[in-house]
């Protein structure tokens, strides 16, 4: 039995680190590469090599980089306030108000998760050649038409009406008996009350914006106005490509994502388990 | 009750007002384009069903759908047991499960474009210098076969998506009462059966849930397939979200690319709803 025990533990803890080596390396290697010439990288170098400030340089020279980390910190951090708001607001109005024909609305925003986002980028981008031609600075080539259509997505709408089961509603009888509007309830007690769903809401919104590739793509012109994941694109698809300076500018541009998880993370697993309940 | 009804409406103008301009109105106006000659610039005529009868024509766009589906149905498989195993494990009583959790939802915090090219040198060069070591041949030449492009994208997806199926798992392994599985301790119950007459059962709600989410987000799969096998080689792992850009965007055929987009929303609306249906059915049946 004793012996038996120990051989489960044995299997658990192999099974353990090889998952763990498995989940690590990619990350092993991003950042040994940054350490190292391009010839290096591309010869599949693991260990670690003196070309750190070199790399760093080279990035640096890609001005364009630097003018894309400020697009798409503007970019992320409107789209995550945005739509964490709009959808909170439609998730606790599903959830606490009343209204005949409410679950068939529901319904039909739950249906558009499932378009894939190929089948509306033609349409879309017709859609903002017409907003182009009403008011320029709204339409194709701005920052603008890469939030517009995540302003509101059923995703989070969904997630906050489920995480808004678990919320005591006793709390808007008290509200309004000291005579908050229904507005004044969703702002001054909802929202506080619900910290971790919104923490949540914020690192799967803020990853999802920073790290959106195709749309930005299809709607984004000119390099000034580019994001980092289309600078980091263009970095790694010339004829000569540098692929240490290719490696600093994802290990660098990836900071920004990691900080927010890791300020957040607290939050996050207990956020995301009421959101499926 | 009437001053109720309002404020309902209230709180949801916001999303019904902007899903409608760009969710709703694009699906309609995609459909109606479908029909048209448009090419991205220019005044379009009608043309009625021309586009989709030039589509059962297309080995390139049949070929990237039997792709897609089988790419599909692997990940979504393999993605749900490593999912599940991983939220079994740093659900257990390990000390290093907070870490855990944290190390493999790591991934999930870089794009898919840029997972897909440090993935690329471990698949191409990595991969080569381990056969040359090892002696293992089948490291060699990955993502140079269309065999190896299919693995290294199921691979790829697994990784990144796996710490956050995982999550999912856990939020309802948690919901599990402790007394039923003390109780199935005392009655002398094997790790299988349990798994098998408890855990099963009681998770099944997850299944839907985490199934739902690996079906659509498999099917829509972009940036991994352009930045890992840009479709390569000969276009062999391109799949459908990427047949349809090069359609509209690179070719210039945007009213054709979208014919197929319709085709590829039918598809994947079929799939995912009669997902949720059975999954639903089986619930009930558990």
């Amino acid at each position: 039995m004793k012996q038996n025990l120990a051989m489960k533990k044995f299997f658990m803890y192999f099974f353990l680190i090889i998952t763990s080596i498995m989940f690590f390396f990619p990350f092993y290697f991003l950042v040994v590469s940054i350490t190292n010439a391009s010839v290096d990288i591309t010869r599949g170098r693991l260990l670690p090599g003196t070309h750190f400030m070199e790399n760093f340089r080279t990035m640096l020279e890609t001005t364009i980089l630097t003018r894309s980390v400020w697009n798409s910190t503007i970019i992320s951090i409107s789209q995550t306030f945005l739509s964490i708001f709009i959808s909170s607001l439609a998730g606790y109005g599903f959830e606490v108000h009343k209204s005949r024909g409410k679950e068939v609305i529901y319904n039909i925003i739950l249906l558009s998760m499932m378009i894939p986002f190929a089948a509306l980028m033609v349409p879309l981008f017709r859609l903002f050649g017409t907003i182009s031609g009403l008011a320029p600075g709204l339409g194709i080539d701005t920052l603008f038409g890469v939030i517009l259509p995540y302003v509101s997505t059923a995703f989070l709408v969904f997630f906050f009406r489920q995480n808004t089961k678990m919320f005591p509603k006793e709390l808007l009888e008290a509200g309004r008996m000291d005579g908050l509007s229904e507005l004044g309830l969703f702002l001054k007690i909802y929202i506080p009350t619900m910290k971790t769903t919104y923490a949540a809401a914020g690192i799967v919104t803020f990853m999802g914006a920073w790290n959106n590739y195709l749309w930005p793509l299809v709607i984004l012109q000119s390099p000034r106005n580019y994001t980092v994941p289309l600078v980091i694109s263009a970095m790694g698809s010339g004829y000569t490509i540098d692929y240490g300076s290719v490696m600093i500018a994802i290990f660098f541009t990836t900071i920004p994502t990691a900080i927010i998880f890791f300020v957040l993370q607290k939050h996050f697993v207990a956020g995301m388990v009421g959101s499926i309940k | 009750m009437r001053n109720k009804e309002l404020s309902f409406w209230l709180f949801i103008t916001p999303v019904i007002l902007s899903l409608s301009l760009v969710v709703i109105l694009p699906v309609i106006m995609g459909f109606f384009y479908s029909f048209t000659d448009w090419n991205g610039l220019g005044f379009n005529q009608f043309i009625g069903l021309s586009h989709y009868r030039r589509l059962l024509d297309d080995n390139q766009f049949r070929q990237s759908l039997w792709f897609t589906f089988r790419f599909a149905f692997v990940s979504v498989i393999i993605l749900n047991i490593v999912g599940l195993s991983l939220a079994l494990l740093v659900t257990s009583k390990l000390k290093s499960r907070n870490l855990l959790r944290t190390v493999f939802f790591m991934p999930n915090l870089i794009g898919g474009l840029i997972l897909g090219f440090i993935w690329q040198f471990i698949f191409i060069r990595v991969f080569a210098a381990l056969g040359n070591f090892t002696g293992i041949e089948g490291l060699l030449g990955w993502l140079s076969t269309p065999a190896t492009g299919f693995w290294a994208l199921v691979i790829l997806t697994v990784w990144q998506q796996a710490g956050y199926i995982m999550i999912i798992y856990i939020a309802y392994l948690q919901g599990i009462p402790k007394e039923l599985i003390e109780s199935a301790n005392i009655d002398g119950a094997t790790p299988f059966q349990k798994f098998k007459f408890i855990i099963f059962p009681l998770i099944a709600p997850g299944f839907t849930v985490s199934m739902f989410l690996t079906l659509s987000s498999s099917f829509k799969i972009y940036d991994q397939n352009l930045s890992l096998t840009g479709g390569g080689p000969f276009n062999s792992t391109q799949m459908v979200a990427m047949n349809i850009v090069d359609t509209a965007f690179s070719s210039n055929q945007m009213a054709y690319g979208q014919s197929k987009a319709v085709i590829f929303f039918i598809i994947v609306a079929t799939f995912s709803l009669s997902q949720v249906y059975y999954s639903k059915k089986r619930e009930v049946d558990l």
